[in-house]
């Protein structure tokens, strides 16, 4: 495993999220994804699973939990790992820069990193870094942003520091940092071991690769659902259409409706500001919606990607 | 993702009967936002002279 695989799920996990308009009030991020991975103090899980019986927002964010803990399972598993559901974090040999941003220091080091979590990291580096310093560690297809909690000194000149992670910059076209492996003998480096240059491919991690990093595959079926209930919320929505907007759509987001595009050769708006002056503009002038009165709420049939499957029409003739 | 919704209209012609009537909605996800977005509204004679009166550059800008 990779510490970009655990990045990458976390950072999904995170960015899926819906914005919370009184955020305040739900549980961390890092508290669903610990009772995902059934971690969480009795006291603590009666208070959240209690608040998740009402609120729809972090049910979905507990959804992504879950199957972020599923799919580390997953990998787990592929890789004839034991089962560590109950453990947070995940043991990974990697190598890393870390650069200190925050009291700056301009020779990063390198170091290896040891276990990696959704909200954290340990690295092994040769020299300290004391709590507090804010750095970056370069790993690969992944920058992370994070502050030191922690500096252990180990018995070998060596420190364990732990960071917790503020940001996670992906970079899934950038190139891997197998040349950090050559860097062995310099003055505070850790040597590392060098990594192989054939590669297995592991059909979990093309599928990682592929859905997590790139986004591009075909969503997975709790996805799908979640996509239904957003098309169901949308119809169902009564707000502001400003919220509305920025709720639901994205910043290029079309309306390809006739009526709308004739609107937007009025306004010159586009992407969703575009439907939002469309339908200021239009308010008391004419019906960009017009659909003969039928109702938009209790649909008959909401379908998504791959419902209908490959289901082919077979010929044949019925011989007696 | 597509939905379709189902009405029971009234007939144009006999206001007694009524009949079931389909739209659809479409969009296209991405992110947990809807990107593109394709309906059954079609244009209707007169909706542009509708759109583009005078007073609609007021409203707009």
């Amino acid at each position: 495993m990779k510490t970009w695989h655990v990045l990458a799920m976390a950072q999904r996990a995170r960015t899926s999220r819906m914005p919370a308009i009184h955020w305040t009030v739900h549980p961390p991020e890092e508290d669903l994804q610990q009772l995902a991975l059934a971690k969480t103090p009795p006291e603590d899980r009666l208070r959240i699973e209690s608040h998740l019986a009402h609120c729809q927002e972090c049910q979905r964010s507990f959804e992504e939990a879950g199957i972020f803990a599923d799919r580390l399972q997953e990998l787990l598993r592929s890789q004839g790992k034991q089962d560590q559901r109950t453990s947070v974090r995940y043991k990974v040999r990697e190598s890393a820069i870390v650069a200190q941003c925050n009291p700056p220091d301009f020779v990063p080091a390198i170091g290896q990193v040891m276990d990696v979590s959704a909200t954290g990291l340990r690295i092994r580096l040769t020299r300290a870094i004391y709590r507090g310093t804010q750095v970056q560690v370069l790993v690969e297809k992944a920058a992370v942003f994070g502050t030191i909690r922690y500096c252990r000194a180990n018995s070998r000149d060596t420190y364990d520091v732990g960071l917790i992670i503020d940001q996670i910059v992906m970079r899934p076209g950038g190139p891997p940092i197998e040349s950090l492996d050559a860097a062995t003998g310099r003055d505070g480096f850790v040597k590392l071991q060098p990594r192989k240059t054939a590669k297995t491919v592991d059909p979990v991690d093309v599928l990682l690769i592929a859905s997590v990093v790139f986004g591009q595959a075909r969503p997975d079926a709790s996805q799908l659902e979640r996509n239904k209930q957003l098309l169901l919320d949308f119809f169902s929505y009564q707000g502001d259409p400003a919220i509305k907007a920025a709720r639901f759509f994205a910043d290029d987001y079309i309306q390809h409706n006739s009526r709308f595009l004739i609107m937007n050769e009025i306004t010159h708006a586009s992407g969703r500001d575009a439907w939002l002056k469309a339908g200021y503009a239009a308010q008391g002038h004419a019906n960009l919606t017009v659909n003969g009165g039928i109702p938009l709420r209790d649909p008959i049939l909401v379908m998504a990607e791959g419902d209908l499957g490959d289901r082919r029409v077979q010929r044949g003739a019925i011989r007696s | 993702m597509t939905a379709v919704y189902k009405g029971v209209l009234s007939d144009p012609d006999d206001t007694s009967r009524t009949y079931e009537a389909f739209t659809f909605e479409t969009v296209r996800v991405k992110d947990g936002k809807f990107t593109e977005h394709w309906d059954g509204v079609q244009l209707a004679p007169g909706w542009r002279t509708e759109v583009e009166r005078p007073n609609w550059s007021v409203s707009v800008r």
